[in-house]
């Protein structure tokens, strides 16, 4: 792969390109499911690509080849050369990064074990997934999928830098569904890991079902002001939008609501937020322009300390790049967190449900976070329970949850002290006071 | 390839109940991201890809690679017929596909101005001068992003059935979205269009007067209010009519949703869903360059499906697979846009038919109420019916008149309760506004529409 990509930035150069740099990707994926409690099937592919990112001046263009035959990249070299003679100059732009001193070290990324796995394998890990949530609910309707990856990159570029990394993912999602007296209930749980004996796929079908089972027969509550409790996957979707307006490319474009925040207090002084670059069994070592990954921290007791950087976004902004750059064989290098590491606080779920008068205990919501580009959170809520006076009541169905950013961090009065892992992010659960809750009731 | 293709099916070992198929598709793309005037991604691609299929004993499995030569096409074909042996023999209940005619097709959808005929330059200028008109229309103008995308494709389809079609096509797409701001106050507007068709979607355009309509629209909504909350009788735009119509109901149509047990309108055939005065249709044959299919990607002649006729639930849309598990016939709804996808059941053109009011006595006819215009995009979560969808704002109604026109707000509801809840239906069918639609990981182009509707009982607001 090393050899594809130094022979690509090579043809580059000498096509005319004053850089050039070519990212090399292929990942070999694995997936079954099983639908309605069954086996519904299994499937291989073997996908990657060749991205070359020609300068000239401060011209610069992108082509990739998702076939990595020596003609199909050669052509796409050219294309990029072509362009990049075309293109209007970026003003931002000053030169492709320079190689960094020297990477981490991270362990547990790959897993021989988990690259061994056949479609077999994972066909009986599915269906013991099923199982185990057939155990708790034995009338549910379960969907199940397991899937493995071993993705492999290389990064080469005219001002030396050249690295590589292979990485394993394992995945188990289950959906449960029941239905008792009318009454539907859904749960869904998931579990991701780079190593086969840190999945714990029983768990994960079990979970499902228990969740359909709290989930039964939810109802609409009535409009109003209420305070919500987020459980982890809700606090993890809550601080991962925190962290993407922190995005160097956001605020750099101004579509950001942190944007000229830095150094200013936005989040209570009981908040802290680091990004985790380095990590066993988090990301490779070297981000997607093949520059160093580090730890950031992003919120320092409420202050907001740093953004996140590629090395575009960095020299832009005249700040020093914290490796963030995210970038697959067809993208040019965009800007994404690694890994969330959200500092616990000190209240146990007890404390924080009795706080509540009137709430709702979220335990799934998709993009429960400010809008970035407005700052504005509308969020409708999945799956979460209703509270009053600390007890909980029904789960809810049809609700709508708002707020301005500044508001919402404003109204959070606490973090729990035991936080939950999730792919390698780390996040309590936090209750936030005085949101909008727009219910059907 | 066409010829060993076929030949590859015709020698794989598989039983006469068994299916097998290959798909390869070939496409040259230019793709332009402009952000606030700086091309921020300038591409020309070469993809390629091939997908095998097979169903052996009633149990799926399929490979996909990007590696387009006949060595690999033999290799997975071996794989997928082993591996979907194994699926087969652990299942109790055994998937089906219903049959196609074997019919060999070579068609090349028609086009006007070729897109290789057009440099990579000229196109570019193009859409900078469409952004530049959007920008430069007003200092308050605080960013925009222009996204153009055209491929020239090539998609070849043989089946165990004897499908052997081979379809040439080219497509444009442009997509943009404006930010204007004042006084911490931010608006936004979305425009997107799509179809099949070469380059003349752009150059005749007026780029100039379109960039300059939407950036008006981004500006007027910054003097608009604070978006209201709560209940409200609602009135749909043709915009907001197709977003729902596609999003929250149409979803819900798709045979292997059905298949899944994933669908709201399971088991509903045949049954009152809506209010009589809503028919909902998918057409991929829709004359006029819209998102026109003559085939699916399983060889399956497309045409018009009436989901819904006054109310009742009439068909659903299918593959293969999902007419012969839900039951019901092929309707050419099977479709794989890119390299790598599989063909999956998905929409086309998808709208509400006319009524028989016009736009106007919709707003004089209600006393008290909201009219929501222009998407922002959405969520739904089809298994429970539920949506949720941002538009880019509204204006009050009251005594039969727009009153005050208010900024971005989300709407929300129950799907089977909007159909039930929709008292009027206007005139004034529009349909366009095409896109990408979103499914199991795959992007394929889609259109939608409607026209103007009234529904009582939405939750607006929440923000």
């Amino acid at each position: 792969m090393l050899k594809v990509a130094e022979r690509a930035v090579k043809e580059a150069l000498r096509k005319g390109a004053e850089q050039a740099d070519a990212i090399v990707v292929l990942n070999d994926y694995k997936l079954v499911y099983y639908e309605r409690n069954e086996l519904k099937g299994a499937e291989e592919s073997r996908i990657g690509g060749c991205g070359i990112r020609s300068v000239i001046g401060k011209k610069y263009a992108l082509s990739y080849s998702n076939s990595l035959e020596q003609d199909d990249v050669l052509r796409a070299v050219e294309n990029s050369v072509k362009l990049a003679r075309v293109v209007p100059e970026d003003g931002y732009f000053k030169t492709l990064p320079s190689p960094p001193e020297g990477y981490p070290r991270v362990s547990q990324l790959f897993d021989k074990d988990l690259e061994g796995l056949s479609l077999s394998d994972l066909i009986r890990l599915g269906k013991e997934s099923v199982q185990s949530a057939l155990e708790v609910e034995s009338n549910a309707d379960v969907s199940c999928s397991v899937h493995t990856t071993v993705f492999q990159i290389a990064i080469v570029s005219s001002l030396g830098i050249s690295c590589e990394a292979k990485v394993t993912t394992m995945g188990v999602s289950v959906d449960s569904k029941l239905e008792v007296g009318g009454e539907l209930g859904y749960g869904w749980e998931h579990e991701t890991s780079r190593m086969l004996n840190e999945v714990d796929h029983l768990k994960v079908g079990r979970t499902a079902s228990e969740k359909a089972r709290t989930f039964l027969g939810p109802k609409k509550v009535p409009t109003g002001t209420m305070d919500l409790i987020l459980d982890f996957d809700a606090a993890l979707s809550f601080s991962g939008g925190i962290l993407g307006a922190l995005s160097g490319l956001e605020v750099l474009r101004k579509r950001s609501y942190l944007t000229g925040k830095l150094g200013e207090a936005i989040l209570p002084s009981f908040v802290t937020i680091v990004d985790r670059g380095i990590m066993d069994g988090g990301a490779a070592p070297f981000d997607g322009e093949g520059c160093a990954r580090r730890n950031t921290v992003v919120i320092e007791k409420g202050f907001l300390k740093s953004y996140l950087h590629n090395s575009y976004t960095a020299m832009a902004m005249g700040h020093e790049n914290t490796g963030n750059a995210a970038r697959g064989y067809n993208t040019r290098p965009g800007v994404m967190p690694t890994r969330i590491d959200f500092q616990p606080g000190d209240w146990s779920l007890d404390e924080m449900m009795k706080e509540v008068e009137r709430g709702i205990y979220v335990d799934k919501a998709f993009l429960i976070a400010p809008d970035v580009a407005t700052g504005e959170m509308s969020a409708q809520i999945d799956d979460g329970l209703y509270v009053e006076n600390g007890e909980v009541k029904f789960p809810v169905k049809q609700v709508m949850v708002g707020g301005r950013w500044d508001e919402l961090f404003k109204g959070i009065k606490g973090l729990s002290k035991d936080r939950r892992e999730r792919n390698r992010n780390f996040v309590p659960r936090v209750l936030i006071s005085g949101v909008k809750v727009a219910g059907g009731a | 390839m066409r010829d060993v293709l076929l030949k590859i099916v015709e020698e794989a070992e598989i039983g006469p109940k068994d299916f097998l198929d290959i798909k390869v598709l070939t496409r040259d793309r230019t793709e332009f991201l402009i952000r606030s005037g700086v091309p921020e991604e300038v591409k020309a691609a070469v993809e390629k890809g091939v997908v095998v299929r097979a169903l052996v004993n009633g149990g799926w499995s399929h490979a996909t690679s990007s590696i387009v030569t006949v060595n690999e096409v033999r290799r997975l074909v071996e794989n997928v017929v082993k591996v979907a042996r194994t699926v087969g023999d652990a299942r109790k209940k055994k998937i089906s596909v219903s049959s196609v005619k074997g019919e060999e097709r070579t068609l090349t959808y028609p086009f006007k101005e070729d897109l290789r005929s057009v440099s990579i330059d000229d196109k570019l200028k193009e859409v900078l001068r469409y952004e530049n008109s959007i920008r430069g229309f007003s200092p308050r103008i605080s960013s925009t992003v222009v996204k153009y995308i055209d491929n020239v494709s090539t998609e070849l389809v043989v089946n165990s059935f004897g499908v052997n079609s081979e379809f040439t096509f080219q497509d444009v797409l442009l997509f943009s979205y404006v930010t204007a701001s004042e006084a911490g106050v931010r608006t936004e507007v979305l425009d997107t269009m799509g179809k099949k068709s070469g380059f003349e979607m752009i150059s005749r355009l007026d780029l100039e007067e379109k960039g300059a309509q939407m950036a008006k629209n981004a500006v007027e909504l910054l003097n608009a209010e604070a978006p209201p909350s709560g209940k409200f009788t609602t009135v749909l735009d043709n915009e907001l009519t197709g977003v729902f119509t596609h999003e929250a109901f149409g979803h819900n149509c798709e045979g292997d949703a059905v298949q899944a047990g994933r669908s709201i309108v399971e088991g509903k055939i045949g049954e009152q869903v809506g209010s009589e005065l809503v028919s909902v249709v998918d057409d991929p044959t829709l004359p006029g360059g819209l998102w026109v299919l003559h085939c699916d990607s399983e060889g399956t002649l497309a045409r018009r499906r009436i989901l819904v006729e006054k109310g009742v639930l009439k068909e659903f849309l299918h593959s293969l697979e999902s007419a012969a598990m839900v039951g019901g016939e092929a309707n050419g709804a099977a479709r794989a846009y890119g390299p790598f996808d599989v063909p999956i059941v998905r929409m086309s053109n998808t709208f509400i038919e006319a009524g028989d009011w016009s736009p106007e006595e919709i707003i004089s006819e209600t006393r008290e109420g909201v009219y929501l215009t222009g998407t922002l995009g959405g969520y739904v979560e089809p298994v429970k019916g539920q949506f949720s969808f941002f538009c880019q704002g509204g204006y009050y109604i009251k005594n039969g008149e727009l009153k005050g026109r208010f900024r971005k707000v989300s709407m929300s509801g129950l799907t089977l309760e909007v159909l039930k809840n929709t008292d009027a239906v206007g005139r004034d069918l529009k349909i366009g506004f095409g896109n990408f639609c979103g499914k199991d990981g795959q992007l394929a182009p889609t259109e939608i529409g409607g026209p103007h509707i009234r529904v009582k009982g939405i939750v607006v607001g929440g923000m």
